[in-house]
């Protein structure tokens, strides 16, 4: 990131070939719509180029910083648009092996989505549940809790615990 | 409820986006005042924020177009990319603009009619240009809410940016206030400053990048983390 900040294009197009295609998957399965999937990913690694000198390593990884940023940003576009139609179409559970595209992808980010996908089965239904329509569908926890006619309190706490204890079996996965 | 969960529940929801605008801006003010004296709560941001990142891996791996790619590759090789991807928010920013070039406006009028000493015609030329970050089409703005006076901030997406008050009062003898915008839940210092007669015209810079909020806080010299709540915050429109 230090070369991306100085403003060395070959530092920023390593970062762009190695996360570009992951942060494509992330948008559309939020938004749903191909189109503004890219969109997100431009913009985020736009913004990225402007102000690489903002990430600090102190506070996490390069892929988490770029990654959230893609999730965030994709968020917002789903709030405001009405992208329940598109969503509908969507690829099936995430658990699932999604058919393949024709990405060409770092091993690494492979292995660890089949971590990630392995430690989403030690959760509960629920908590699974209250995950995926926050963090894949965009929903606020308010919504969330409206659409499964349960309290907010209970969404907060299942989401809590379904991070810590995804955290918990990440933590012996190989990083 | 332990005032500890409920901090570690917002950081869950904080780190997966899933807080209105409101609460989110709520959210970060609170983690903003707990974090600091807080180590365990401050792991455990970084480790769901990391975690957060990890769920970003698991849908399947999508091809881009090669426009899409182009388009970055262009800006990055130093041109301008064309029909450069524009945030979808132009409402709301356009309604904080409006806030901040009035006050904005105001305060260069005031400070024009008052004298034409140079010190003043420095003040109104820092008014105007101002008023030129305030009216930029890619500004965030916010207006800070506090106790008193009107307090707006503008900052480009390079990190230049402009803080103005106008009826802002005095801070308490031997104190001053001091600027911070924040950011993922960190304060990160601008600049102190005083009012002179309750107007402030305050250009900054900081690093270039998307921040949440701005506040000021009364210290009794300049800190590198605020040691007290806010007198005055506000969310920086998206």
């Amino acid at each position: 990131m230090g070369r991306i900040a100085e403003g060395h294009s070959d530092g920023f197009r390593d970062l762009y070939s190695r996360y570009a295609s992951t942060a494509a998957g992330l948008a559309y399965r939020v938004i749903g719509d191909q189109v503004l999937a890219e969109e997100v990913v431009q913009e985020v690694f736009l913004s990225v180029w402007r102000s690489a000198s903002a990430y600090d390593a102190a506070r996490g990884s390069v892929r988490s910083w770029l990654l959230t940023q893609v999730h965030h940003r994709a968020v917002d576009v789903i709030r405001r648009e009405d992208a329940e139609r598109r969503r509908s179409l969507r690829q099936p559970d995430l658990i699932q092996a999604d058919p393949t595209e024709d990405v060409v992808e770092d091993e690494w980010l492979r292995g660890r989505r089949a971590d990630i996908r392995v430690a989403l089965r030690t959760i509960s239904d629920d908590q699974r549940q209250v995950l995926h329509l926050a963090y894949f569908d965009g929903l606020t926890q308010s919504q969330v809790a409206e659409k499964l006619g349960i309290p907010l309190g209970t969404v907060k706490s299942r989401t809590l615990s379904a991070m810590l204890k995804l955290r918990e079996v990440l933590s012996g996965a190989d990083r | 409820m332990n005032d500890h969960v409920e901090i570690q529940e917002a950081i869950a929801a904080y780190v997966t986006h899933s807080l209105d605008p409101e609460e989110h801006a709520r959210t970060e003010h609170k983690l903003l005042e707990h974090l600091p004296g807080c180590p365990s709560c401050t792991a455990l941001l970084r480790d769901l924020r990391e975690l957060a990142g990890d769920l970003a891996l698991v849908p399947e791996a999508r091809k881009l177009s090669d426009t899409g790619e182009a388009k970055v590759m262009t800006a990055v090789a130093g041109a301008r990319p064309a029909g450069a991807v524009r945030a979808r928010t132009l409402w709301p920013r356009a309604a904080a603009a409006v806030a901040v070039v009035a006050i904005a406006s105001s305060v260069a009028v005031n400070v024009v009619v008052a004298s034409r000493s140079g010190r003043a015609e420095d003040r109104a030329r820092q008014a105007i240009a101002a008023i030129a970050i305030a009216a930029d089409p890619s500004a965030h703005h916010a207006v800070l809410q506090g106790a008193r006076g009107s307090l707006v901030a503008s900052i480009l997406p390079n990190g230049t940016g402009v803080f103005i008050a106008h009826d802002l009062a005095a801070p308490p003898s031997g104190s001053i206030y001091e600027l911070w915008v924040a950011k993922d839940a960190r304060y990160i210092p601008v600049r102190t400053f005083s009012p002179d007669g309750g107007d402030v015209v305050l250009p900054f810079n900081v690093d270039a990048g998307a921040y949440a909020s701005v506040a000021v806080t009364v210290e009794r010299h300049y800190v590198t983390q605020p040691t007290r709540t806010p007198a005055y915050s506000g969310s920086l429109s998206t």
